[in-house]
């Protein structure tokens, strides 16, 4: 069942035991990320905290309290210790706000699955005290809530979620471009779409934020009715983006449809594969949290 | 191309169904909103025209499909090559022919007779029926089946037995015990296919309204059953045929040597206005009575002309010329003539002298015909020329000194009688009794004269002067058409008189007489009578002839086989001049005659009327057409003994013999035959439409025609396998189109 984000206070979105779930859960790049605060990140910066990474040769000026001496002593060469330095994480949240994100089958939209979606990675990383951020893209960058950290922000993530709905056209060269432009520092960004263009735009498009080292999930959200294309009679399609309409027999291109749809999702997969990101089928349904929090824990698993 | 179940073609309109559920589910569009379009877009982009195409194919297979699957069931078959002679049957073929052996099948033309072609073209059909079927040759009365030939080809000895049968058989024509023959063989066929053949010359009377009115829904029903029906006239054009219906005598008793008009009733069927033949009239010996050339119209003709026959019996042979059709063309009839009539004068003893004795104006009359002993013809105004003819005639014998028996004339005899003397045995011999003023007979006498009566003989009486009404009325009243009353006047006064005339318009002899250019009876004058209450009559009794006042003159009563008349103006000359008029001894002679017929049983009859024999043996031998050959008991009758049989329905010669051994003929009768064969004018075009109508095809006129309509509806090469091909082809490349489609 759709609902109306509207009616929904700020607070509600993850609240209840689906908060207390993601006390346990932790978002994270798999590379090193540039933070400002001590957190569960991998920092790209060598710092002088716990960990010990590697020496390297002693320059004049270095602080004389991180010279090794033991190295010195056994062989007289000044050396200076080296350790990990954990960070907290630069999280970009980008949604699709189009129109066709406004699908839906026979229970929530594509929109309220990927709102809601991205309000729990929100609050994760709201959580874990990592700096995030909230961007929507149609056919340019819409409203952007920049990066920042605590609860007002989350609030204001929140709020910018619920204030409007989907709607109009989807540009991934611009507006996808538009979204993910701002971002310089390496972190972690997450799409939410339903990535409904060409796979190679949209890959090449996130290829330039691998190619910052930042770590980026591709969140393709697929409501099952619009897989399925299970209609007997000739149906009117009207696309949510624009004042199309196609009449089209589905009976008589059920099959090489499921098979369009099926090789758009391997095409975009197997771009993200190439490029070195993440690219996860979320199924829409009503209780939106379980595949969410299933591919959380799951990644949680694999990469910590 | 021909079906073998036409019938599911009207199923035909199935094959609609596949375009109709097409046409439905377009008409019943939705409108959803679409997230995906992009690919629904890309999909149609690359797939959407040759889905169309593929779905209009598939479309266009299931039709095909359900047309093939209708064509399957209806079982088509290619037309054949138009065929010049009888082509073989299709196999699993039933073939029936009905063979009109009617006697109109016998007309004969240049080729042969009709019934000949007829045995050929039934030939050619059986013998084109092709093994798995079966053949069967059935007659056209509806009842005989002439041969049936399970296994073929038909064997060719059987085949020829069976043609030899049907050249012998006479059996009358019923269209629709003929088709309700067939339609029983049909039921019963095992075999798929079905055809019925009709070989007759289809004349108007085979087709006649009435026939084709009940004809027409077994024909139709044999179509429903899937029957193929093929009708073939085998007539010639121009066929003209007369008929010999009848040949009689007009008067009802012939006597010996008395010329009697005949009349011939010739039938003349042809397309001409008129046609003409000869009539001839042979007695038992072969010599020649009558020939006259005929010249008839259309329809029935009737030919009057005179024979004077000797006394005894005689087989008269009648014939026409030789024409179309010979079997209706000559009839036997058996007459008997008799050589004289006995008048019984009953009459009390009577001192009353010449011409006071009315006994002396009846034997003046009667003997002065039988002295000249000529005899007369019908007409009055012939009655004179006719005793002078035969007057002359009777005298150069005699003359010559040779007289031939056979031309001794008849005679009347007159018997005077007291009315003690008669007796039943007396009587049997008598033609005529006239009771002359007798008003007291004893009991036995008049219970003699009853039982006369009513075993057929005429009783005439006669009271005149001398008798007292109420002993009349009380000694006849039994018998008597009415009671009398005192008579009109005291006297005779000459200048008082009434004049007759014939109440009875049925009465055909006294009309004539009435006639003044022939007896002028009304020319006679009446100066007393006895009254007689016309509302008094007895039951069964009529006026004859009354007075111009309205007083009945003469009145008959039928009692039992017989007549009474009651003459009230006495038969002497004292109370009318009738005994010196000229109508006088015609009247009385015709009386006599016409008694005399009455006992005599009839030896021409009407089909289903009864030979009549009167014998004193036990039984009768009656050998008769058809094979009739059985003993009659005779039956008794009063003090007479009767052979009667009533098994008459089939015309012809009815032969009775007493001597049971016998083999010569006995007493002949014969039954008129209507000869319906004779009318041999062909079935009109209305007609004969109406009757393709029914049949579901033309009659055809000729072989050649007939072989083409047979090879037109005969099937040729059975499609039955190409469709089943054809549906299967259609199935697997629609499942093939549907599993690329997805559908």
């Amino acid at each position: 069942m759709s609902t109306e984000p509207e009616s929904e206070s700020p607070e509600l979105l993850v609240g209840g035991n689906l908060a207390d779930q993601l006390r346990q859960i932790e978002l994270f790049s798999r590379f090193q990320v540039e933070g400002i605060m001590n957190g569960v990140n991998r920092s790209p910066l060598i710092g002088f905290s716990t960990d010990f990474r590697q020496h390297r040769q002693y320059f004049p000026g270095d602080n004389l309290k991180h010279l090794d001496w033991r190295i010195y002593g056994r062989s007289g060469r000044l050396m200076i210790r080296q350790y990990e330095e954990n960070t907290n994480a630069r999280i970009s949240v980008v949604i699709d706000v189009s129109g066709s994100m406004n699908h839906a089958g026979e229970g929530m939209t594509k929109w309220d699955f990927a709102m809601r979606t991205a309000a729990v990675l929100l609050h994760v990383a709201f959580l874990h005290r990592d700096a995030f951020s909230l961007t929507g893209f149609g056919t340019s960058r819409e409203r952007h809530v920049s990066f920042g950290s605590g609860k007002t922000h989350l609030l204001r993530c929140f709020r910018s979620l619920l204030a409007d709905g989907a709607e109009g056209e989807t540009d991934f060269d611009s507006g996808l471009g538009g979204a993910i432009g701002p971002i310089r520092k390496k972190g972690l960004t997450v799409v939410l779409s339903d990535f409904m263009d060409s796979p190679e735009v949209i890959a090449n498009k996130l290829a330039r934020l691998r190619f910052q080292g930042s770590d980026v999930i591709a969140l393709q959200v697929i409501e099952p009715s619009e897989r399925d294309l299970d209609f007997n009679a000739i149906t009117r399609f009207h696309d949510l983006e624009s004042a199309d309409v196609l009449a089209v027999d589905p009976q008589l291109i059920r099959r090489k449809y499921r098979e369009a749809f099926d090789e758009h999702i391997i095409a975009l997969k197997e771009a993200c594969r190439r490029h070195g990101f993440e690219h996860i089928e979320l199924m829409v349904q009503d209780d939106f949290a379980v595949p969410v929090l299933e591919y959380l824990r799951w990644r949680m698993e694999r990469f910590q | 191309m021909t079906y073998a179940s036409a019938a599911y073609l009207s199923a035909l309109p199935v094959i609609a169904i596949p375009l109709i559920i097409y046409l439905i589910f377009r008409r019943r569009r939705r409108d959803i909103p679409w997230g995906a379009i992009y690919i629904l877009r890309k999909v149609i982009e690359t797939r959407s025209r040759a889905v169309v195409w593929l779905q209009y194919c598939i479309i266009a297979l299931r039709t095909l499909a359900c047309a093939a699957l209708v064509l399957l069931f209806a079982a088509p078959n290619l037309p054949r090559e138009p065929a010049v002679s009888m082509p073989d049957s299709a196999p699993s073929t039933h073939r029936a022919i009905i063979l009109d052996t009617s006697e109109s099948m016998r007309a004969r033309f240049a080729g042969g007779t009709v019934l000949d072609a007829a045995l050929a073209q039934a030939r050619a059909i059986l013998e084109s029926t092709q093994d798995p079927g079966r053949a069967d040759l059935l007659g056209g009365d509806g009842k005989s089946l002439f041969a049936s030939f399970d296994s073929l080809p038909v064997d060719e000895h059987r085949l020829e037995i069976a043609v030899a049968e049907c050249s012998e058989r006479r059996d009358g024509f019923d269209l629709v015990a003929a088709l309700r023959h067939a339609e029983t063989l049909f039921s019963a066929s095992p075999f798929t296919r079905r055809e019925l053949y009709l070989l007759s010359d289809f004349r108007a009377r085979d087709l006649a309204p009435e026939v084709l009115a009940e004809a027409a829904p077994r024909l139709l029903r044999l179509r429903e059953r899937g029957v193929t029906f093929h009708a073939l006239a085998l007539r010639e054009t121009g066929a003209a045929n007369f008929a010999l219906y009848e040949c009689s005598p007009l008067e009802p008793l012939l006597l010996a040597n008395q010329p009697v008009l005949f009349r011939a009733r010739i039938g003349y069927f042809g397309e001409g206005p008129t046609g003409q033949t000869v009539l001839t009239v042979k007695d038992s010996r072969g010599s020649l009575l009558h020939e006259e050339a005929v010249t008839a119209g259309p329809g029935m003709n009737e030919v009057i002309f005179p024979l004077s026959l000797p006394a005894g019996e005689h087989r008269l042979a009648a014939a026409l010329r030789p024409d179309t059709l010979e079997g209706d063309n000559a009839l036997e009839r058996q007459f008997s003539v008799l050589p004289g009539l006995n008048l019984m004068v009953v009459q009390d003893i009577t001192d009353l002298k010449g011409f006071d004795n009315p006994r002396t104006w009846l034997e003046l009359a009667l003997r002065d015909l039988a002295g000249k002993g000529a005899g007369q013809k019908v007409k009055f105004d012939n009655v004179q020329e006719a005793y002078a003819a035969a007057s002359q005639s009777a005298i150069s014998k005699i003359e010559q000194g040779a007289v031939d028996p056979s031309a001794i004339p008849f005679s009347i005899s007159v018997e005077g009688k007291i009315p003690e003397q008669i007796n039943p045995d007396l009587l049997s011999e008598t033609h005529l009794v006239i009771a002359l003023d007798l008003d007291q007979p004893g009991p036995e006498s008049l219970d003699a004269l009853r039982g006369y009566v009513m075993r057929g003989g005429t009783v005439l009486l006669a009271p005149g002067a001398s008798v007292k009404e109420e002993h009349f009325n009380t000694s006849f009243g039994p018998i008597s058409p009415a009671p009398i009353a005192t008579p009109t006047f005291k006297s005779v006064e000459p200048r008082r008189y009434e004049q007759c005339m014939v109440e009875a318009g049925d009465a055909a002899f006294l009309l004539e007489l009435e006639d003044p250019r022939h007896g002028n009876l009304g020319a006679a004058r009446f100066y007393r009578w006895f009254n007689v209450d016309p509302k008094a009559l007895a039951s069964e009794a009529r006026v004859l002839l009354a007075l111009s006042d309205g007083s009945p003159l003469l009145l008959e009563r039928a009692l039992g086989r017989g007549r009474v008349l009651l003459w009230t103006s006495g038969l002497g000359g004292d109370w009318n001049s009738m005994v010196v008029h000229p109508a006088f001894p015609v009247w009385l002679i015709r009386t006599l005659q016409r008694a005399a017929a009455r006992q005599r049983l009839p030896r021409t009859l009407q089909p289903g009327e009864p030979v009549l024999l009167v014998t004193d043996a036990p039984s009768a031998r009656v050998i008769g057409p058809g094979g009739i050959d059985e003993v009659v008991e005779s039956v008794e009758t009063g003090s007479r003994r009767f052979i009667r049989y009533d098994k008459t329905t089939l015309p012809g010669q009815y032969d009775l013999r007493i001597d049971l051994a016998s083999e010569m003929p006995g007493e002949l009768f014969d039954v008129v035959s209507p000869h319906p064969e004779a009318d041999l004018r062909p079935a009109t075009e209305i007609v004969e439409k109406d009757f393709a109508d029914a049949a579901g095809g033309p009659i055809h006129r000729d072989a050649a025609a007939l072989a083409a309509a047979v090879g037109r509806d005969t099937p040729g090469t059975p499609l039955a396998r190409w469709l089943g091909a054809l549906l299967l082809l259609a199935l697997v490349i629609e499942a093939g189109l549907s599993r690329i489609l997805n559908v």
